[in-house]
């Protein structure tokens, strides 16, 4: 379930599934960044970024840092329709238990190099050609960020953000061995994981 | 009602003796009458469309949705009130598999969209008086982008006409027939974007359908789209050197009354990457399609009559996520007179003979 994956679709309460967001989730080994981007306005948008456990047939995503706080534990049941990844779950609406399935699909070209990396409040996850920043710097009387990059032969570009016109490194250009890094904020922050492109024989 | 037979082949038919004399027409009409009847796709060359204008099209489109998704949202089809511009991923949901149980077992493709129609003046009065499929484009700021689709546009607009003309004759009606009903139609082009998807092989796309309007002009780059034929088998229709493909549409049918065909259509999932290009040529909004007269059946069993744009609107309801959401809120409502999706074509005949459901579309049990 490594690698890059966006939403195609959510079923609410058995409803017929829509998309009202752009829906990226990075997965690194075990780190992982969320961000859900509504296309018109800001009602269910969302970001969070953390650690990612399995155990079969559930998985769970515990934030570390969050846009906003929530009381539910993100727990989902996950099963394959194909190459498609379905979690099914649940969450409180007031009073209310509603249950949902997303579908997850691959993001193509997102099977490449896995890399998370982790500052001081904040986090920074790779997958092949898409990335994903998230800086909560409110604490000190900063901004919750989080852009979302791809990465083209010129390099990273910003593909989408949170909020307008946030500012947030790009993943850096090579790593190797080092435990640490330098980005273009000029802070450090330190490789959490790796795991190198697996490249084809032949 | 229809011909349609077990076509394991999608007629190639020369129309270039549709600008030629009287007798040179109708003897395309004959071939286009034919394939209508029989099959309800063709592929039409002699088209006079210069394919340079294409390639221009092709290259714009590439740069456009090469954009970063956040320059492409600020023409989001979401923020105009005639449904044009930016369809992102997964925005689109009506064109799901329909043979899935589950709701959440319905998949989607990772498309991605720009749609577009005639780009009217923004003082248009139909579209200052709220008429939901008229009116101006939303354009990027991409330069040369506005300019080179109009262009497209424009000289496959004009080709529809002259095919429409072609369509009278092969229904046994004067050639200028329908030449008053298209003013200022809303005839959609969606310039469509399928990314390179190596877990896409033998999947399904886009869900089966037939196209809402009169005839669709499409130019796709690669292989994918999938024709039912009489016997309810799925055949290619893939690309053809200087060719569109033409599928007969609802309004086709309805005018026909049934003896032209929808053509139940779909798209299987490739994993190339891949672009396509329908022209959904329409009548004007207001205009009441009903079965012509010759047409008219004495037992009843006629096609219901339907207000061209009324039809397009209301199956662009069904299937966009934003205009789901208008509706849910009120802020829209649906025609007075309105199918569900998939009411047409050979793929809904035949689920009715398994059933034995009535047909929605008549006029006696709609």
């Amino acid at each position: 379930m490594t690698g890059g994956w966006v939403r195609n679709g959510i079923a609410v309460d058995g409803a017929e599934p829509t998309e009202p967001a752009v829906v990226w989730w990075l997965q690194a080994p075990s780190k992982h960044a969320d961000l859900r981007l509504p296309h018109d306005g800001t009602d269910g948008l969302m970001c969070f970024a953390g650690t990612t456990t399995w155990r079969e047939p559930s998985l769970t995503w515990v934030p570390e840092l969050q846009l906003e706080a929530s009381a539910f534990e993100d727990t989902g049941i996950c099963t394959w329709d194909g190459a498609d990844l379905l979690e099914a779950g649940s969450f409180a609406e007031g009073s209310r238990t509603v249950s949902y399935v997303e579908r997850w699909q691959r993001l193509p070209g997102s099977g490449g190099e896995q890399l998370a990396l982790s500052t001081e409040g904040g986090r920074l996850v790779r997958t092949g050609d898409y990335a994903l920043t998230v800086l909560d710097t409110r604490a000190s009387g900063g901004d919750f960020v989080c852009v979302a990059w791809v990465l083209r032969e010129s390099g990273w570009v910003v593909d989408h953000c949170w909020p307008p016109g946030a500012q947030a490194p790009p993943p850096p250009t090579h790593v190797e061995q080092e435990p640490i890094v330098t980005l273009a904020d000029g802070r450090t922050w330190t490789v959490e994981e790796h795991r190198k492109a697996v490249s084809s024989r032949g | 009602m229809s011909a349609l037979s077990s076509f394991q082949q999608i007629p190639i038919i020369d129309v270039a003796g549709l600008f030629g004399t009287h007798e040179q027409q109708l003897a395309v009409a004959e071939e286009l009458g034919k394939a209508a009847r029989e099959v309800g796709f063709l592929y039409v060359t002699g088209n006079g469309v210069d394919q340079a204008l294409f390639d221009d099209l092709l290259a714009v489109t590439k740069r456009f949705f090469a954009l970063p998704l956040e320059e492409k949202m600020k023409t989001y089809i979401g923020k105009s009130s005639n449904h044009r511009g930016y369809v992102p991923t997964g925005e689109e949901g009506g064109y799901l598999d329909k043979d899935e149980a589950a709701p959440e077992q319905k998949r989607a493709d990772l498309k991605e969209a720009f749609d577009l129609s005639l780009d009217l003046p923004a003082d248009d009065p139909d579209y200052l008086a709220g008429n939901p499929m008229v009116g101006p484009n939303q354009w990027p700021d991409l330069p040369g982008m506005a300019e080179t689709v109009n262009r497209y546009y424009d000289a496959v607009l004009e080709f529809g006409k002259v095919l429409l003309r072609g369509f009278a004759l092969a229904l046994g009606e004067p050639a200028d027939r329908f030449d008053a009903l298209v003013t200022k139609a809303p005839s959609q082009l969606r310039l469509i974007h399928y990314p390179f998807d190596p877990s896409a092989e033998d999947r399904q796309g886009i869900g089966a359908h037939t196209d809402f309007e009169v005839f669709t002009l499409l130019k796709p780059t690669e292989p994918g789209l999938e024709v039912l034929n009489g016997a309810g088998e799925w055949i290619d229709a893939p690309p053809v050197e200087g060719a569109f493909i033409v599928n007969i549409a609802d309004m086709l049918e309805i005018w026909s009354n049934g003896a032209f065909v929808s053509t139940t259509h779909r798209v299987r999932k490739v994993a190339d990457e891949r672009y396509s290009f329908p022209l959904f040529f329409n009548v004007d909004y207001d205009v009441l399609v009903s079965p012509l007269e010759q047409y008219v059946r004495e037992d009843g069993s006629n096609k219901i009559p339907l207000k061209a744009g009324e039809h397009l609107y209301a199956q662009t309801v069904q299937v966009f996520t934003y205009l789901q959401k208008r509706l849910k809120a009120g802020e829209i409502s649906m025609p007075e007179v309105w199918m569900k999706t998939n009411s047409f074509g050979r793929e809904a005949e035949l689920a009715r003979e398994s059933t034995g459901a009535a047909d929605p579309t008549l006029a006696t049990t709609a």
